[in-house]
């Protein structure tokens, strides 16, 4: 990568880490107008969606303000894996029984929160969680995309199919991009100059917009009852 | 490389790979598990399939045997009657003759009453086997007499819109066609408690599309939609690998939909 884009980068860092805020405001307020006309499974992304908003919304004004947001992304990533967990309970309802999504989302939750207060604590970067949720996400999305190559899937799920790969497409671009920068996290915030460390922030935030665009496009073409 | 570095490339190097073989094996657990429930999926599918397929059978003996009963009863009555009281009145005729012709003579037209009622049986029971009106005048313009004959009782009004010719089709479609626009016709009748039916028949290339609609009570209960009569038209169509759906329209009435496939 050239020097001059790591430098252009570092200069609009602040504007290039508030741009994944774009996609998530409209993909929260097209959801909030069209929630009760939505499906079971697309009501449950919604409310991921409202949850993910609240706390990068704070996340990000405790950022600007040079306040340690660490404790935000904690409970972000404790409840992001019981309702990312519920989503794909739905998703693979009639296929996979739900006691595997129930007691998976339960223990990591467990986990997360064991993290939060005796691993890593509360105000450091909680790279343990992040990585194990990065884990469960990468098995269900790649399991879906395998059910979805099904004929019987197909003809089930027919209607919602493109809603869907949008939607899991966004998490698996997500997850599989951000679990190197989660794993490497922690090192590189105890490494690594500021600078570096903000770099790899923004390239999570290239790809957190990546994924709140399939949101976006994921909800617009869920189907109209 | 010294041992520290090399024991630090490990201490990173070792969990990224459990990492992704963590992400492996969870990827192989979860689509063993969509396989086994596909499989109990497509088990319980075929189950069904042979449930209906039993039924359709028994359904199609049921309606059979209910056919040779009716034409049974319908030649004991009406023409073994007819038949018996004709040959009464000849062997009376073969004693009058002896001893009184002229009385004979006037017993014939008597006879010939009982006779002539008997062709009318034999006729009508022939047609209901094997409708003559279907084999001469063609299917539309049977659909079309069937449904004047029915309207004119003046309880049901009954209309044939048929956008092409429907000379195309082959006999046996055009006689399960014709039974099924016959036992729906009756269905109406009898059950509908309508004022008006449609029949629509669409024809292109690859298809027929025969729709038919009234405006009666509609289908009420669980057991009308599982009666003898649909199952009849049921196995009808899936004789000629065509599809039937039937139940109870949005606005009021019910409707049948059958698709022909003919290619």
């Amino acid at each position: 990568m050239p020097v001059s884009a790591i430098i252009l980068a570092l200069t609009y860092a602040p504007f290039l880490m508030a741009v994944p805020f774009v996609p998530l405001v409209m993909a929260c307020m097209y959801a909030g107008l069209r929630f009760t006309r939505l499906s079971r499974i697309h009501q449950i992304l919604s409310l991921f969606i409202f949850f993910t908003t609240a706390i990068q919304g704070v996340s990000l004004w405790l950022w600007l303000e040079v306040k340690n947001n660490m404790p935000l992304s904690h409970l972000n990533t404790a409840v992001g894996i019981l309702l990312l967990a519920w989503f794909y309970q739905e998703v693979f309802r009639g296929f996979i029984d739900k006691w595997i999504f129930g007691w998976t989302g339960g223990l990591l939750f467990v986990f997360a929160l064991i993290n939060a207060i005796f691993l890593q604590g509360l105000y450091s970067f909680n790279s343990y969680a992040l990585m194990v949720q990065c884990i469960m996400v990468i098995i269900l999305s790649l399991t879906m995309y395998a059910m979805l190559l099904n004929d019987t899937v197909k003809e089930q799920k027919r209607d919602q199919l493109k809603s869907l790969n949008w939607i899991n497409a966004g998490l698996f671009i997500y997850f599989a991009s951000s679990i190197l920068l989660f794993y490497f996290g922690k090192v590189i915030i105890d490494t690594f100059s500021q600078e570096i460390s903000l770099y790899s922030w923004i390239m999570h935030s290239f790809f957190a917009t990546i994924m709140y665009i399939c949101f976006l496009i994921g909800l617009w073409t869920h189907p109209r009852n | 490389m010294d041992p520290s570095t090399e024991l630090d490339y490990l201490e990173t190097l070792l969990p990224l790979v459990g990492i992704i073989f963590l992400i492996a094996v969870g990827v192989v657990f979860m689509n063993q598990q969509f396989q086994k429930s596909l499989f109990k999926q497509q088990l319980a599918r075929e189950e069904l399939k042979n449930k209906h397929q039993l039924e359709m059978l028994q359904t199609t003996i049921q309606v059979q045997e209910d056919e040779r009963k009716r034409i049974a009863q319908d030649l004991h009555d009406e023409l073994g009657a007819a038949l018996s009281i004709s040959k009464m009145h000849l062997l009376r005729l073969e004693k009058l003759g002896q001893t009184e012709p002229e009385a004979a003579l006037r017993e014939f037209p008597e006879l010939r009453k009982y006779v002539d009622s008997a062709l009318t049986s034999t006729r009508r029971i022939s047609h209901q086997l094997m409708p003559a009106r279907l084999q001469t005048m063609g299917l539309e313009k049977s659909l079309v007499a069937m449904a004047e004959q029915a309207s004119a009782a003046g309880v049901v009004q009954f209309e044939v819109d048929i956008n092409d010719q429907l000379t195309i089709l082959p006999w046996a479609a055009s006689l399960s066609l014709y039974r099924i626009y016959g036992e729906l016709i009756n269905n109406t009748l009898r059950h509908a408690r309508a004022t008006h039916s449609q029949l629509k028949i669409e024809l292109n290339q690859a298809r027929l599309l025969f729709f038919y609609t009234d405006n009666g009570q509609g289908l009420r209960l669980e057991k009308e939609r599982e009666g003898i009569g649909l199952k009849g038209m049921e196995g009808r169509v899936s004789a000629l690998r065509g599809k039937l759906t039937f139940g109870n329209r949005e606005e009021g009435g019910f409707f049948a939909r059958i698709e022909l496939p003919l290619a």
